[in-house]
């Protein structure tokens, strides 16, 4: 079953927002999907963490800042691998294929440069945990290095938030 | 379909008699004065009919049928034996010709006999192509080739689309369809086929991206045997097939380029060889090809050939997405809901206001082929007489859905760059006396061609 469906998300606890979405889309279009999960530059996501090692790195332990560093990657490739397996199950239950692959950095280039690779992708799905972060993803950047329709997956904002 | 027809006897007069009499059937006439010549003809270009002497210098008839039958069966043979000589007549038929005729011969009996070989091809290839019509089936519909359509297009922008089809009806023009994935390209290419002149003659489809490009190209130009490992037998491509009709070649941008420039040559020559083949063959094909790509940034990627891009873009069809032509949703969810609902024999005969709504609002990503899933899958859910949204998949419901197409969007620098080369080019490159047709300075479309 050929991968017509990039479905891009950001690592991390809700890798699988908009996933449901996704499978329903590929099994309607007699699609497999491709993941492509991103972690933005900024790898620390908490504010409590970044604020410990800045303080460990000001105290000059640059040690301490490398562990903490190692134990948030650890901790998010952990929640990745559970998130995809569970998307993979998803996806076979029914019979979807999918495959995946983890990048970091930029997110509009991480796209261009995966789409260069799988060019039968005829659509980018955009989970809500990149479409809702602005900051994160150019869009304009990448409306001008893809051909490939974009499309925004979100959630409605919730009444009286 | 003209049969090509070979004369081979070394007498001058018969040559001459017969060309004369069977050209003026209308037949492609070549002609041999001995064996020898004639089996070089034949190797050299493709015939339908071999119409051989039994008496002739080199190798006769009998030695030439031979030959002939084992390298290309499927030339029928006529044999023309000596007065008298039944012996001769029962061999040549047991060597695989199709008739004889025996000196001297009435020349409206050998007619006769042409065709009915002619009809006999015809027939043949008919077959053919019904058999491989039928083992078809369209990705868009997934139902076979030969079931009947509709084509629901009430929308102004899709009226377009039926113009330009209506427009080409007596034209044989080459067409090149775009659009989305799931926007009904496959529908299109053909009713393009069946309004036209070749609606009685095959109408046969391939998708590029499925095969690799040795495939592809067996596929396409046909192989002889012993072509490649697994060719036991010689094979007629869809090419030779769709002679005369029409060849649909769905996502022809991924096409590999080497085939791309063979493609090309049998648009322009109108002629192939098969893979491993020497022999050109001759076909008359009207090419319909499509695509969901942006074909001019392959195209100035270098991974789609310009002048190819040129013979197939004869004719332009864009089929817009199903999000530019809302007005379109009401009547196609009813039309596959009628079609869905006969299959299953459920009495559904609408939908809820709620349930239209949520789908006249959705913007469908996966177009008309994703509107026919979703009804679809609603009828076999649905309860009721009327579609409800728990029919619905509830992720169009969960979620809000945006598509953007980035072919279809501009920043407004881009459009004035694209404003001022344009400007340039009229102004042969002169970039002051394209800033003065701007009313601009010449630093500020600098910096506009800049950007």
């Amino acid at each position: 079953m050929k991968e017509k469906i990039l479905f891009v998300t950001k690592g991390g606890e809700n890798t699988d927002e908009g996933f449901s979405y996704v499978l329903e889309l590929a099994k309607a279009l007699n699609s497999g999907i491709a993941v492509l999960v991103v972690y933005p530059r900024q790898m620390m996501t908490s504010f409590e963490d970044v604020m410990s090692a800045a303080a460990f790195a000001e105290a000059g332990d640059f040690q301490t800042v490398r562990t903490l560093m190692k134990e948030q990657e650890t901790e998010l490739k952990e929640t990745e691998e559970k998130k995809i397996k569970e998307m993979k199950v998803k996806a076979a239950e029914i019979s979807v294929g999918l495959i995946y692959k983890t990048v970091s950095g930029d997110v509009a280039s991480a796209i261009t440069d995966y789409l260069k690779e799988r060019t039968g992708i005829e659509m980018v799905l955009l989970s809500p945990n990149l479409s809702k972060e602005r900051k994160i993803l150019d869009i304009r950047k990448l409306l001008k290095n893809i051909s490939k329709p974009i499309v925004n997956i979100t959630l409605p904002e919730k009444a009286g938030a | 379909m003209k049969l090509r027809i070979l004369i081979a006897d070394d007498e001058e007069i018969t040559l001459k008699h017969l060309s004369y009499a069977l050209g003026k059937e209308g037949y492609d006439i070549a002609t041999a004065n001995n064996g020898i010549e004639a089996l070089k003809k034949i190797e050299g270009r493709e015939f339908d009919l071999l119409i051989a002497d039994i008496k002739m210098p080199g190798i006769d008839g009998i030695t030439l049928l031979t030959e002939v039958k084992e390298k290309y069966p499927d030339v029928n043979v006529i044999i023309i034996t000596g007065f008298g000589s039944i012996e001769s007549a029962v061999n040549a038929m047991s060597k695989g010709a199709t008739d004889y005729v025996t000196k001297p011969f009435n020349l409206d009996e050998l007619t006769l006999k042409v065709k009915k070989i002619e009809e006999k091809k015809r027939l043949e290839k008919e077959n053919v192509a019904l058999k491989v019509t039928l083992q078809q089936s369209f990705p868009s519909s997934g139902k076979n080739a030969v079931a009947g359509f509709s084509f629901i297009a009430k929308s102004k922008v899709m009226r377009r689309v039926t113009d330009i089809i209506t427009g080409i009806q007596n034209s044989d023009c080459n067409v090149l369809i775009t659009g989305e994935s799931g926007t009904g390209k496959g529908l299109v290419a053909k009713i393009i086929h069946y309004t036209s002149g070749r609606k009685e003659l095959p109408f046969l489809a391939v998708n590029c991206a499925i095969f690799t490009e040795e495939l592809l190209a067996s596929e396409l130009f046909g192989h002889e045997k012993g072509a490649f490992t697994g060719a036991v037998s010689a094979k007629q491509g869809l090419l030779e097939i769709a002679d005369n009709g029409t060849l649909f070649l769905d996502e022809i941008a991924e096409m590999s380029p080497a085939l791309q420039a063979k493609l090309l040559k049998v648009i322009e020559d109108r002629e192939f060889i098969r893979v491993g083949g020497t022999r050109s063959i001759k076909v008359d094909v009207r090419f319909i090809a499509a695509t969901n790509q942006n074909l001019n940034s392959i195209i100035s990627g270098g991974r789609f050939r310009e002048d190819l891009y040129y013979r197939l873009n004869v004719m332009d069809i864009f089929i817009p997405p199903l999000r530019e032509r809302k007005e379109d949703i009401t009547p196609l969810s009813r039309h596959f809901l009628e079609k869905h609902s006969k299959k299953t024999n459920k009495k559904i005969t609408g939908f809820s206001e709620e349930a239209m709504d949520i789908l006249t609002s959705y913007g469908f990503p996966g177009n008309v082929r994703e509107l026919e899933n979703i009804i679809e899958r609603a009828v076999i859910l649905e309860k009721t007489s009327l579609i409800t949204p728990e029919s619905l998949p509830q992720s169009i419901r969960l979620f809000q859905i945006e598509t953007i197409d980035p072919n279809r969007i501009k920043t407004i620098d881009e459009l004035n760059k694209d404003y001022a080369e344009k400007i340039l080019e009229y102004a042969e490159n002169n970039k002051s006396k394209a800033a003065d047709l701007l009313g601009i300075s010449r630093t500020s479309l600098w910096r506009i061609l800049k950007k």
